[in-house]
């Protein structure tokens, strides 16, 4: 064993493990000793300060961890029944959609009544609204002609039913698609995301 | 009758962990809590060693799991998950080590216009300060993660270069050259044995 063998071994080798060859060397050559010693010293050192040093993670670190896996699951379900739903369950449960459904409704069932109240309401103001009676009466005639035309022995008043579905059309599109996945879902087993 | 060789703690935990890994693939968040609670501890060291802030440590461990989450479908198995765990978070932490460093020098930069010097540690913490030093200014980034790999996380040499996703032989030689590198400096500021 020389010198250069020496340092390699402290280089790369386990301290502990030293062979007995490099021990015996150590103890000839002062150099090698002073080596060994610092060597020694600086993994003691390690040892106290860094190695010891238990280090716990900060309370709550997996809760929070877990909260957002949580946010990421809801997203990643979220867009994956987006991706499967077909436009028109999207459109049928827009609010806006709702909203002009409902209107629709309103109009076909008391047009001509709404019309009239809101010219009262208006006062002078209200002649404004003359403009909406023609488009009404067209519209209410073409319904009446419409349902007569599926339904010719009818000649009730239909505007309170027609309205009443336009009413529920949106809830009827969003809930019938509901239960088709439901239904589909119990047939073929549950699908994974 | 059929006769099943009793088995030993070590064996019981890695095929409850592999159950856990399993489990959680298949979308089980509550496996991958387990997951979470057993690892959280080393990961948040490993990374608390490399960036040294305990906030940043703290965030890039949970920025660690949740990716860890989100690979999980995909992970073979091919190395431990520990390692790989490890080898996310060694990652996350270099990158946010980098931009605390380049903070650190801007702010130790202003704090020496006018700034009083700091009082100088003595005893146990003197050595200790000594030691951070060496690491952080005579060791290349490298030579710091296997380092810290090796002496601090208690990694084998093949546990770090599947972490570091190095050559055996690789971390082998960062390894060596580190020891030199730190005996010498260990020896200039007076880290001798009594």
């Amino acid at each position: 064993m020389n010198c250069l063998a020496f340092d390699r071994l402290l280089d790369t080798g386990d301290l502990a493990a030293l062979p007995d060859d490099a021990l015996t060397h150590a103890v000839t050559c002062a150099r090698c000793a002073r080596a060994l010693a610092v060597a020694r010293s600086l993994e003691a050192a390690f040892e106290r300060h860094l190695a010891a040093a238990d280090v716990a993670a900060p309370a709550g670190l997996a809760g929070a961890v877990m909260a957002r896996v949580s946010l990421r699951q809801r997203a990643s379900r979220a867009s994956f029944v987006a991706d499967l739903t077909p436009w028109w369950v999207g459109v049928a449960a827009q609010p806006s959609a709702v909203g002009a459904m409902v209107i629709a409704a309103l109009l076909t069932w008391r047009g001509p009544w709404l019309l009239a109240a809101t010219q009262r309401a208006f006062g002078p103001g209200g002649a404004a609204f003359s403009f909406a009676a023609g488009p009404l009466a067209t519209a209410s005639q073409w319904t009446r002609t419409t349902v007569h035309a599926f339904v010719p022995s009818s000649d009730g008043d239909w505007t309170t039913a027609i309205a009443i579905a336009l009413c529920l059309s949106p809830l009827a599109l969003v809930a019938g698609y509901a239960l088709y996945r439901a239904a589909e879902r119990l047939v073929e087993g549950p699908v994974r995301a | 009758m059929a006769h099943t060789p009793p088995s030993s703690p070590d064996a019981d935990r890695q095929a409850d962990e592999r159950r856990l890994i399993a489990s959680a693939q298949a979308g089980d968040a509550s496996a991958f809590r387990v997951l979470v609670e057993r690892h959280q501890s080393r990961a948040y060291a490993l990374a608390l060693r490399i960036t040294r802030s305990a906030a940043d440590a703290e965030e890039v461990a949970q920025d660690a799991f949740v990716k860890v989450w989100d690979a999980l479908p995909g992970f073979r198995g091919d190395s431990s998950f520990s390692t790989w765990l490890h080898r996310i978070v060694a990652r996350r932490a270099i990158d946010r080590a980098e931009t605390l460093q380049r903070r650190r020098k801007r702010e130790a930069r202003e704090d020496a216009m006018g700034e009083p010097a700091a009082a100088t540690p003595s005893g146990d913490r003197l050595e200790a300060a000594h030691l951070k030093r060496i690491m952080e200014q005579q060791l290349s980034k490298a030579q710091y993660l296997v380092v810290t790999l090796f002496y601090f996380e208690g990694h084998s040499v093949e546990q770090v270069a599947a972490v570091l996703e190095m050559n055996e032989n690789t971390v082998k030689t960062h390894l060596s050259r580190a020891r030199a590198v730190l005996r010498e400096a260990w020896l200039a500021v007076g880290g001798e044995p009594a």
